[in-house]
């Protein structure tokens, strides 16, 4: 986002709450409607998502088979009636898995990115609120971690601290801190050089008072925006963890393990094994990054369009 | 100019010294003997050897003299020894298997360079129409497949769509390049479609962006013909956002590049990490983690150095 320091006095006017006071009152429920309108893709993304967090949270209740049985005369079924998604080699049914597996990636995703974006977050905005030598070395430390492939700190933190998905989740806050505090951090800036911070400044409000009752609610968006961009990132990292053979082990399924080395070689027989999981994390994900692009068409009207 | 190629590369060294620190606390974050415990179970070393080992690494010492004795090594190019290599000095290692990543790098930023700039300019000249519509789709597609998947399937399909096996044992560049490049080109497109459709995105926006300013109106004005004002005027302009981009998208080109050197059984450094980590080589892993960084933070320097270049706003900033 180079060009935010440019553009931010030029689109001033058109921010969000001059809106409610300018326009006629509507109820929640129109602004909705009025905000999907404008955002068709968006509104059909969080549809998706929606659907898919609502399907795996009843997981239980709707998936056609235990997960976790193995049915050996069943093994290698492509997908029909009986298996809608065909079997994997251990005659486990390929549906029930995705949609099991659904819950513990996509509780792995959110739980990672609100402690991740959050910690990012207050260290971003710390940073650059204090300017100076502190924001200086922040900086380069986040410079120096986003140096390291973030596969290669991600796996040697998950096999430091053992395999399970609690550690998946710590090593994966631990991975998207930096970015998020570079995100976060530079709005802050943006921010600080208003004109209302300086007021603040002038009739005696204290560092955390400005911090808290100025800069936060005016960051808040940015913070939105960023953790509906990293939370795709997520995933795709979770899911090359268990790829890698690395993360949450087996019989537990993630969508990242279903693809794993151990599956691997049972491809060639069974291609659906392969092909399910990896078209379900594409939606997941597109659906992601298209919520995040039309949130931040909503809640960063400087953007637009970007 | 001076000053700000001056004032970078200062910043770039206090990096490279951050990331020494970081790597090593990457690795050394869990207490030493622990370490030790663990390397006892993988059941690869003899017990009186354990010993040993806990004397070399220095583990028994304290984190920050073990960091000092790394880093002086270090500055000797002395990257430590392998735990499970024989003639245990890494960096030979390391050193092979550099120019399989550095070049799966180059194939993938140069398709991603190519692929995302041209399908962007379509994109943004052509707004609203199918084909912005159909360059969106695969930018959509191309940010949100993972990598190792699109991999996977190409190997599964890859015969029966293109008629050719995607997979082959390595054959280095020097030993033959034409079948070295069949090989390293099924992972460079991979690695290219991803960073491709960032760049697409990046091309589109940024080329939106300056198709409004002024100065484009002004030569459209002046009677320039669409071509020149769109490529001098406006694509000039719209590079600049793109070219910061491939700074900070080298990492993670890296990353993509473990996943499909692993796959496509390349004797990279991402899969010399991989096993590093898997057989808990943590000599191996905070050496081939340093240099990566290392390069890195260089290719962001350079990028740095062009941004400063071509925008003299940034240099006096």
């Amino acid at each position: 986002m180079a060009t935010d320091e440019h553009s931010t006095v030029a689109a001033r006017g058109t921010n969000p709450q001059d809106d409610t006071i300018l326009a006629p009152r509507r109820s929640r429920i129109q602004k909705l409607g009025l905000i999907a309108r404008q955002n068709p893709l968006a509104a059909v993304a969080t549809v998706i998502l929606i659907t898919v967090v609502a399907a795996s949270a009843a997981a239980p209740i709707v998936s056609p088979h235990d997960p976790l049985q193995h049915n050996l005369g069943d093994n290698f079924i492509s997908p029909g009636m009986e298996y809608y998604l065909g079997t994997d080699n251990f005659g486990r049914d390929v549906l029930s898995r995705l949609l099991h597996g659904a819950q513990l990636s996509l509780f792995i995703a959110f739980a990672a990115t609100f402690m991740g974006v959050g910690a990012g977050s207050v260290i971003g905005i710390v940073s650059g609120f204090a300017g100076g030598w502190l924001d200086l070395i922040i900086q380069r430390f986040v410079d120096a971690i986003m140096a390291i492939p973030g596969l290669i700190l991600l796996l040697t933190l998950v096999m430091i601290m053992g395999a399970g998905a609690s550690s998946v989740i710590v090593a994966l806050t631990i991975f998207i801190i930096p970015p998020s505090v570079r995100i976060v951090r530079g709005h802050t800036m943006t921010v600080s050089n208003e004109a209302y911070i300086d007021a603040a400044r002038v009739i005696g409000a204290s560092y955390t008072r400005i911090l808290v009752r100025y800069i936060l609610p005016n960051v808040f968006a940015t913070i939105i925006v960023a953790a509906s961009v990293v939370i795709g990132a997520v995933i795709l990292a979770e899911a090359a963890i268990g790829f890698l053979g690395l993360g949450v082990t087996e019989p537990t399924p993630t969508w990242g393990n279903m693809l794993s080395v151990g599956a691997q070689q049972h491809m060639e027989q069974a291609p659906w094994m392969a092909i399910t999981p990896g078209v379900l994390i594409v939606i997941v994900v597109g659906a992601f990054n298209l919520l995040g692009d039309g949130l931040r068409d909503v809640l960063d009207p400087r953007l637009r369009g970007r | 100019m001076t000053g700000y190629i001056v004032r970078r590369l200062i910043g770039a060294a206090f990096v490279l010294f951050l990331l020494t620190i970081v790597v090593f606390l990457m690795v050394r974050s869990m207490p030493g003997d622990a370490l030790i415990v663990k390397l006892g179970e993988t059941g690869r070393i003899p017990d009186e050897q354990l010993e040993e080992l806990r004397d070399e690494m220095g583990l028994d010492q304290p984190l920050v003299v073990q960091y000092v004795n790394w880093f002086s090594g270090l500055v000797q190019l002395d990257f430590g020894d392998s735990l499970i290599h024989e003639g245990r000095d890494i960096l030979p290692y390391i050193l092979r298997a550099l120019p399989v990543t550095l070049q799966l790098a180059v194939y993938g930023l140069a398709f991603g360079l190519v692929m995302g700039i041209s399908v962007g300019i379509l994109s943004a000249v052509y707004r609203g129409t199918a084909i912005d519509l159909v360059a969106r789709g695969i930018a959509v597609f191309g940010l949100a497949a993972p990598v190792f998947w699109v991999g996977l399937v190409l190997i599964l399909y890859g015969s029966l769509w293109f008629g050719v096996s995607v997979t082959r044992s390595y054959v280095s560049f020097a030993d033959d390049p034409w079948v070295n490049t069949q090989i390293m080109i099924w992972p460079a497109l991979i690695l290219g479609l991803n960073l491709g459709a960032q760049i697409m995105r990046y091309t589109r926006s940024s080329m939106l962006e300056v198709m409004k300013q002024d100065y484009i109106r002004t030569a459209s004005a002046k009677g320039l013909p669409g071509r020149i004002v769109l490529f001098r005027h406006g694509l000039r302009n719209a590079f600049i956002p793109v070219i910061t981009l491939v700074g900070t998208q080298f990492a993670f080109l890296l990353s993509g590049s473990v996943v499909l050197e692993v796959l496509f059984r390349l004797p990279g450094l991402g899969r010399l990490t991989y096993e590093a980590i898997l057989t808990r080589d943590y000599p191996a892993i905070q050496g081939a983690a340093l240099l990566i960084g290392t390069f890195v933070v260089l290719i962001n320097l350079l990028v740095d150095l062009a941004y400063g270049y071509l925008d003299p706003r940034v240099r006096y900033g």
